[in-house]
């Protein structure tokens, strides 16, 4: 997806309470999600502006997700459990660790 | 209950289905403190449920609705198609109807309609009135507000609910506070809100929910282990009842449940669904991808015939299907149900949902429901699909003049398709003619040029019949955009292509294209072409049915009678027009026009009371947004005028400015020189000789048709400085302008330059060479029965016209003229009828009469009522001379009328 390479685009981190199956990273396009103790969800990945941004909190208000939180940052480190994270089909999980390298 | 509501205004039904109350369903856990908390609450203002999907608002409200009298419920499902300004108040409008009709007949719909759009407040004041006329109380509920996001909605509720009468009262429901101010109605107690906190259930609600209404045997603990998982939340808790329905080791799934970090619906949909046979399964997942189910669609969808069975047996069993209506033929999806679905199949089917789309949006485009269609189409991202249905419907949405519709459904479509589509690009460039984005509407043309030129076998066409007149469409178009630039010889060249290129039967099209000749010929001043070519618009436009276009062309045919002198033919222009309209029935939003017209027309024949009440006619029928309420006060100024009223006509003339809307017509009465001309009048030389100066008109200007009334608008004000040097600039002018108008044969025109040009001489002493000029006036409008064209000149043009008559100069006509100007009562001046032509219409009439057709089947084949045929009949035979049918045919055939 182009999205990762655009210039105003921003790194996310969204919470949500509830563990996500990977197939629900089809309605989060594009985004990784990845289990966290205490049955946090964590749905990251590049979205291109605040529209896009507040596309997926909307989506979790429908799913009647409970948000925990929201925040702009770097990408999380590889430090998570590797058999918890959920790659999308989109391959952006590749592009982002492209992004790491260069 | 209707299937569709009408609504007033021209675009499509409403959906029945979105005021369908639901239903209380079986099994619903009663909530009465809730309902005592709405009920205190529905006393004011707004009262507002708040809470997450699942947590039970609908539910709630429809068990309050059920202890109210229908007749005093608007009930409105709201979704994602409505949001947008228009869509959601027709919608508001419409749920709001049955209990107050004057909702639907006040206005309102056609302000909101407009293509210039009224203030939503000036619409809502309309509606609130209505509202207010009937003390009954209203409650008019919302669900599902959070889908509306548009902005014309925002500022129209917060002014709602500013202005809301006492009997009104408003209850929303939403998955999200809505933007309507909401911390100012808290402080002043206006509102109740009912939250998520609010709905969760107790452990003993949720325990009586289990045990007595689902028939669950659980013990306190598990009751307790459930309470705590959900949250009280009843949408969960409704899924693990079902999972657990008949379910041995209840026990053991709730402590298994409990321990699970899952998302809960995730997790319960996964148990619910588990316990399905294939074949019900299969069906869910499937048809989640649907907003709203019937048995034909779910069918197309599953490629099955079990759609009807199925839907009976969810709805049964309680597994989160919602009836629509009381007929059982809609349902929909619990929103949270159908998302968690939506998730499993695309895991379990990922291949197909695309078809399942494709399937859905083939239903739709074949039930004529284009939105939806659409929207399946992009939800799969097959955007070839979706330009396909676009463009089958692009004409039908073009010709009811819904632009902004047609250009919200293209925005997701990628250009790189468009630029495939010729037929498509065509009429999207109509489209932003129609919101006055001519670049866009150039640039899109071109490309459809483009692909016809340089790539036809490349095309993508979906629309064979359009396809086929293509070229004459981009001529049209093309047109359109010369026409707008003023370019009359490009128009023209344009206009012409497009008739050379249409069929005979395309009636819409050739109308359009004739009426652009029209246009071109009227901006160069050649009326009579102009009149022509409007006049058989008109016939094309009536044949295809376009009312609104054949009222508008009408009107200007009229109005270029009355500019050539014509008045007469006018008249029967209009009220011609008018039987039609009311033959054919049904609201028609120009017809005040044709009124207006008709006012004017009885102005200049000095019938003062019979332009008032043409006046009241037209506001009878309504006189609606873009450019009817300018003109309407035009006409009412011209009144004022003839009255003698100065004041009020220039307070009127400034009412109107504002209101101005610049079209394709020329400005043929720009406003600013009918008003000189009253400043003129007062007195007031200064201000009028400032409008000159501003307008940079002057005595010397090259003379155009364009500025024709504005020069002659100067000759008056010269005329009134009245010192010699005036006085002769603008005989000079007048001299000019007389040859202009004459080349252009504008007669009518002609006239008031004649009689200005006696005016002069006067002035300036020589009362035989004013009498030269005023005679082939007199002999001219006398047949015309023109009044106001002398009687509006003064006291020293009445003398002139005693002079006239003393000379034997059209006697009768001076005499009728000097009596109207004393004021004593005469009636109305006999326009003699010497040798004078049938109309078109009495021509029509004459032929039928040489057929064997019956009164009423004449009638019925000229579509007017039989009292109209037998004016025209009585007409014919009168300026014939006869009295009998076979008479008039005898006599006809000598004339060789026939």
């Amino acid at each position: 997806m182009e999205r990762a390479n655009h210039p105003s685009a921003n790194h996310y981190q969204v919470r949500v309470r509830g563990h996500l199956e990977s197939r629900w990273a089809k309605q989060f396009e594009g985004l990784a999600l990845t289990l966290e103790p205490a049955g946090i969800t964590l749905i990251e990945g590049s979205l291109e502006d605040q529209a896009a941004l507040h596309s997926v909190l909307r989506r979790i208000r429908d799913l009647g997700l409970e948000l925990v939180s929201v925040s702009r940052g770097p990408p999380s480190t590889n430090n998570a459990p590797a058999h918890h994270r959920h790659p999308t089909a989109t391959g952006d999980f590749e592009n982002d660790c492209s992004n790491q390298g260069s | 209950m209707a299937a569709t509501r009408r609504s007033a205004g021209n675009a499509s039904p409403l959906l029945g289905t979105k005021f369908h109350i639901p239903a209380m369903r079986a099994g619903q856990v009663r909530r009465s403190r809730l309902i005592e908390r709405i009920d205190r609450g529905a006393r004011g203002k707004l009262v507002l449920l708040s809470a997450p999907p699942g947590f039970g608002k609908t539910s709630l409200l429809a068990e309050w609705c059920a202890g109210i009298p229908a007749s005093n419920l608007a009930w409105l499902s709201l979704d994602q198609a409505d949001n947008h300004a228009v869509s959601f108040w027709k919608y508001v409008f419409g749920a709001l109807s049955p209990a107050r009709p004057g909702v639907s007949t006040c206005g309102a719909i056609e302000l909101l309609e407009a293509p210039q759009p009224a203030p939503i407040e000036s619409v809502l004041s309309l509606v609130i009135n209505e509202i207010a006329a009937d003390p009954a109380d209203l409650w008019l509920v919302l669900d599902d507000f959070h889908v509306i996001e548009a902005e014309g909605v925002e500022t129209g509720m917060a002014f709602l609910l500013d202005h809301l009468p006492p009997q009104l009262h408003v209850v929303l429901a939403s998955r999200v506070d809505p933007p309507v101010p909401l911390a100012r109605m808290r402080a002043r107690g206006e509102l109740t809100e009912i939250r998520a906190a609010d709905l969760r259930l107790t452990t003993d609600e949720a325990e009586t929910f289990l045990n007595e209404v689902m028939g669950l045997d659980l013990n306190h603990d598990d009751v307790q282990r459930l309470e705590d998982r959900t949250e009280g939340w009843a949408g969960a808790l409704q899924l693990a009842a079902l999972s657990l329905e008949g379910r041995d080791g209840a026990s053991e799934f709730i402590r298994a449940f409990s321990g699970d970090d899952r998302y809960i619906v995730d997790y319960l949909v996964e148990e619910v669904l588990r316990r399905q046979p294939p074949a019900v399964r299969e069906f869910l997942l499937k048809t989640s991808i649907l907003e709203r189910l019937s048995a034909p669609l779910c069918d197309a969808v599953t490629q099955a015939a079990d759609g009807r069975r199925m839907l009976d047996a969810l709805e049964r069993g309680n597994l989160f299907v919602v009836p629509l209506d009381d007929r059982r033929r809609w349902f929909r999806y619990h929103q949270l149900f159908a998302d968690v679905l939506q998730a499993q199949l695309s895991e379990q089917f990922e291949d197909e949902v695309a078809t399942l789309h494709a399937r859905a949006s083939d239903w739709y485009a074949a039930n004529r429901e284009p939105d939806r269609a659409i929207r399946h189409a992009l939800a799969a991202k097959d955007f070839e699909r979706a330009a396909a249905v676009i463009e089958r419907e692009a004409e039908s949405v073009q010709r009811h003049h819904h632009p902004d519709r047609l250009i919200a459904w293209l925005k997701p479509i990628p250009d790189s398709l468009l630029r495939k589509m010729p037929v498509l690009s065509t009429y999207y460039g109509h489209a932003l003619q129609g919101i006055g984005d001519m670049e866009g509407s150039a640039s899109r043309i071109a490309d459809a040029e483009r692909i016809l030129v340089e790539s036809p076998g490349e095309a993508l066409v979906y629309d064979e019949h359009s396809f086929a007149m293509l070229p004459a469409l981009i001529a049209v178009g093309r047109g359109y955009l010369s026409m707008a630039a003023r370019d009359a010889a490009t128009t023209a060249t344009h206009a012409t292509t497009a008739l050379a290129l249409l069929a005979p039967d395309e009636h819409h099209w050739r109308g359009t294209a004739v009426a652009l000749c029209g246009l071109a010929h009227w901006i160069e001043g050649d009326l009579a072409a102009a009149q022509q070519f409007h006049s058989e618009a008109v016939a094309c436009f009536i044949r295809s049915g376009d009312t609104g276009l054949a009222i508008t062309s009408s009107y200007h045919t009229a109005e270029l009678l009355k500019a050539r002198g014509l008045l007469e033919s006018a008249k029967r222009r209009l009220e011609d027009t008018l039987d039609y309209v009311n033959a054919k029935g049904g609201a028609s939003r120009g017809a005040a026009n044709l009124l207006l017209g008709l006012s004017e027309l009885c102005c200049e024949w000095n019938d003062l009371p019979g332009a008032a009440a043409h006046l009241e006619s037209a506001d009878r029928l309504g006189v609606f947004p873009p450019r009817t309420p300018f003109r309407r006060l035009l006409a009412e100024a011209r009144l004022r005028q003839c009255e003698g009223d100065l004041e009020r006509a220039v307070a009127l003339l400034n009412e109107a400015e504002p209101l101005y809307i610049r079209g394709a017509v020329p400005d043929y009465r720009p406003l600013a020189a009918w008003r000189a001309r009253l400043w003129a009048e007062q007195g007031r030389l200064a201000e009028a000789l400032d409008w000159a100066r501003l307008r940079a008109i002057s005595a010397d200007d090259e003379l155009t048709y364009a500025t024709e009334y504005e020069h002659i608008t100067l000759a008056r004000i010269l005329l009134a400085q009245a010192t010699p040097s005036s006085i002769a600039s603008a005989e000079h002018l007048l001299e000019r302008l007389a040859a202009a108008a004459e080349g252009g044969h504008r007669d009518g025109t002609g006239f008031e330059i004649g009689v200005l040009l006696a005016r002069a001489r006067l002035a300036a002493g020589d009362s035989g060479g004013a009498l030269s000029r005023l005679e082939p006036v007199l002999r001219g409008a006398q047949p015309e029965g023109y009044a106001r064209l002398f009687l509006d000149e003064g006291p020293a043009l009445l003398g002139l016209i005693r002079l006239a008559a003393d000379r034997g100069i059209t006697p009768d006509y001076c005499e009728l003229l000097l009596r109207q100007a004393s004021g004593r009562p005469v009636p109305m001046p006999v326009r003699p009828r010497t040798a004078d032509a049938l109309s078109e219409r009495e021509l029509d009439v004459l032929r039928l009469l040489a057929s064997e057709l019956s009164g009423p089947e004449m009638a019925a084949e000229l579509v007017v009522s039989l009292n109209t045929l037998r004016t025209h009949t009585k007409n014919v035979y009168s300026k014939l001379g006869v009295n009998s049918r076979r008479a008039a045919l005898r006599r006809a055939a000598e004339l060789g009328l026939l």
